[in-house]
């Protein structure tokens, strides 16, 4: 076993923030997620011709990947990164102020963006600023202050390198609206998206698949060397994705997506090695998830890269803009419903003195499997809606996504409801 | 999985035989097969019956207190309170399900199983399943790596050596 898996959770016990936490922010992303899919509903009918500008479509872009990707990344992050640097946060009233501002950040950016209001953008791209530079202010003094587990703790530096670049384009972005200096803002605006999602939350998914998978599974974690160079290749093909979108070099683009492709090829190949070496049997139904999402990353990647090489139809920028975001929203909720039951299993064992819920007896297996069902067929109807074009399919793949995310938020509402009646229960 | 200290990975052979018995009494418990008792006759699962009791019989036991008598203080004597404290109430749960199971399993091995002994046995065997599994990879991610920098060389093979002794 790689020496990083040390003291994961050997020293979990001290680093465990009270668990009103993290569930703070899961519970804002399984609500986001709700809200993304509803206002896509609201908007299916510009879906499959989306090629940026304000209105529903931008909105429940923007729900998604702010009130999802980066709710869940900040909640799951305050976790588990003092566990990976073995430095705590201590820093309850950042958090509070951080969860409190991207909240009100995102919800004011989305409302701008639904009505193409310049002013509420521009308030909520302020107040996401405040947000993230907070959280920045804390990531940042906690990986300059550990380092125990040295790939998760590089991916971490990177994503937080690229959170700034999301941050400083999405700002210009929201100007841009207003005052058009911009040459061409729909470059700008697909590199921003590859920024934030390849970057940010591309990073982070893949650092920490490389603690939680191996823990879940019951497998050794893999060697630092074959991470780190999944890293670089990623983060390669990044560089040149942004360079060749931002500069309208569209064969530096498609090369940043074949090195990226190797990249994944590295992660995904470390992936199924710590599942091949599994000693836990059975996984369950959040790894059918995580298997999917894994599927879509290279199949995002291709399709960007098609794209740049202007081998798609019309269709192109939206098929690669809903794999990838397929790719992180799938491993999210496929970690979310792992890591909800685990986290408030492990805090009812210090609270309950005798027979503590299992993490099972905590997990609504019915709500999960809609959800798991309700996902597939969003992505199945939205992708063909928007191959063919059929409007009708892309309405109906985004009432099951909202279906999925109604399936979701029960799931998580039941896990909370039942971790409660645990520590009220007379045997504790 | 290679572990460089001898005790740690003693303990981790030991974790993968209790891993394979809780895969094949999970395998045993659910699915389609598993709503109906097995029959008296059935050899295999007159196999699995005879691991789980002597597992619960013991074997858990000395695992469970060689770590609290021989680990858990040198931990803590580091510094490292809480994962000792942790472990040792999973190991108290676990001796718990381990006392009510045993006397079912003695009577299913004896006289087989009937419908309602079946019904209560497969909740119990699935609870312990669950118990051992996620005790286990708190252990593997965290208590074993650690033990690496706990115990001097000599010494290490002194514990290996009072483990596979007891």
């Amino acid at each position: 076993m790689a020496l990083g898996a040390t003291s994961f959770l050997g020293s979990a016990a001290e680093r465990l923030l009270p668990l009103s936490v993290p569930f703070r922010f899961f519970g804002a992303a399984v609500l986001f997620h709700v809200a993304a899919w509803a206002t896509l509903v609201a908007g299916a009918g510009e879906l499959a011709t989306f090629r940026g500008g304000g209105g529903a479509v931008l909105a429940a872009i923007h729900l998604m990947t702010l009130g999802v990707f980066v709710m869940t990344a900040v909640g799951a992050s305050l976790q588990l990164l003092p566990v990976a640097t073995l430095q705590g946060f201590a820093a309850p009233a950042r958090i509070n102020a951080i969860w409190w501002l991207l909240n009100a950040g995102t919800i004011c950016l989305a409302m701008g963006m639904y009505l193409r209001w310049h002013e509420i953008m521009a308030v909520g791209g302020a107040l996401l600023t405040f947000a993230i530079g907070l959280y920045l202010w804390l990531l940042v003094g906690n990986l300059r202050r550990g380092g125990a587990m040295m790939a998760v703790v590089a991916h971490g530096w990177l994503a937080a390198g690229a959170l700034i670049g999301l941050l400083v384009l999405g700002l210009v972005l929201i100007i841009n609206t207003e005052h058009g200096f911009l040459a061409n803002s729909q470059r700008a605006a697909v590199s921003h998206m590859l920024v934030a999602a390849y970057g940010f939350m591309g990073l982070l998914a893949m650092g920490f698949s490389y603690v939680l998978v191996p823990m879940f599974a019951l497998a050794p974690m893999p060697s630092d060397k074959w991470a780190l160079a999944a890293m670089f290749c990623a983060c390669t093909g990044l560089a040149l994705g942004f360079a060749g979108t931002w500069f309208a070099q569209d064969a530096w683009a498609a090369l940043g997506g074949g090195i990226g492709l190797i990249g994944a090829a590295i992660y995904l190949s470390l992936m199924a090695i710590i599942l091949k070496q599994r000693m836990r049997r059975k996984l369950g139904p959040a790894f059918d998830l995580m298997r999917l999402s894994w599927a879509l990353l290279p199949l995002s990647l291709l399709a960007g890269t098609a794209w740049a090489l202007n081998l798609l139809p019309d269709w192109g920028a939206v098929i690669f803009g809903l794999w990838l975001f397929g790719w992180i929203l799938g491993f999210l909720l496929a970690i979310l419903q792992r890591i909800v039951p685990f986290l408030a299993s492990m805090h009812a064992a210090f609270a309950v003195k005798r027979r503590p819920p299992t993490v099972t007896a905590l997990t609504a297996r019915g709500p999960l499997a809609a959800h798991l069902y309700c996902h597939c067929a969003a992505l199945v109807s939205l992708s063909a809606g928007i191959i063919w074009p059929i409007p009708f399919l892309v309405t109906l793949g985004a009432v099951a996504g909202l279906l999925g995310a109604a399936s979701f938020a029960w799931f998580f509402l039941l896990a909370v409801l039942r971790y409660r009646t645990a520590l009220r229960a007379p045997s504790a | 999985m290679h572990y460089e200290s001898r005790i740690a990975q003693v303990l981790h052979d030991e974790h993968l035989r209790v891993i394979d018995l809780m895969n094949r009494l999970e395998g045993f418990t659910t699915g389609r097969k598993a709503k109906l008792a097995p029959a008296k006759d059935d050899a295999a699962a007159g196999a699995l019956l005879a691991d789980l009791k002597a597992e619960l019989q013991g074997v858990s036991g000395h695992h469970f207190n060689f770590e609290e008598e021989n680990l858990f203080p040198a931990l803590i004597a580091v510094g490292d309170v809480a994962i000792p404290h942790m472990l040792r109430q999973e190991h108290d749960l676990l001796r718990n399900l381990s006392e009510v199971m045993l006397p079912m399993v003695q009577e299913a091995c004896s006289n087989g199983f009937t419908a309602e002994a079946w019904a209560a046995f497969r909740d119990l065997a699935l609870e312990l399943v669950e118990r051992q599994i996620t005790h286990i990879q708190k252990e593997e991610m965290g208590l074993l790596p650690a033990l690496s920098g706990v115990f001097e060389e000599q010494q290490d093979g002194e514990l290996a050596l009072l483990f596979a002794e007891a």
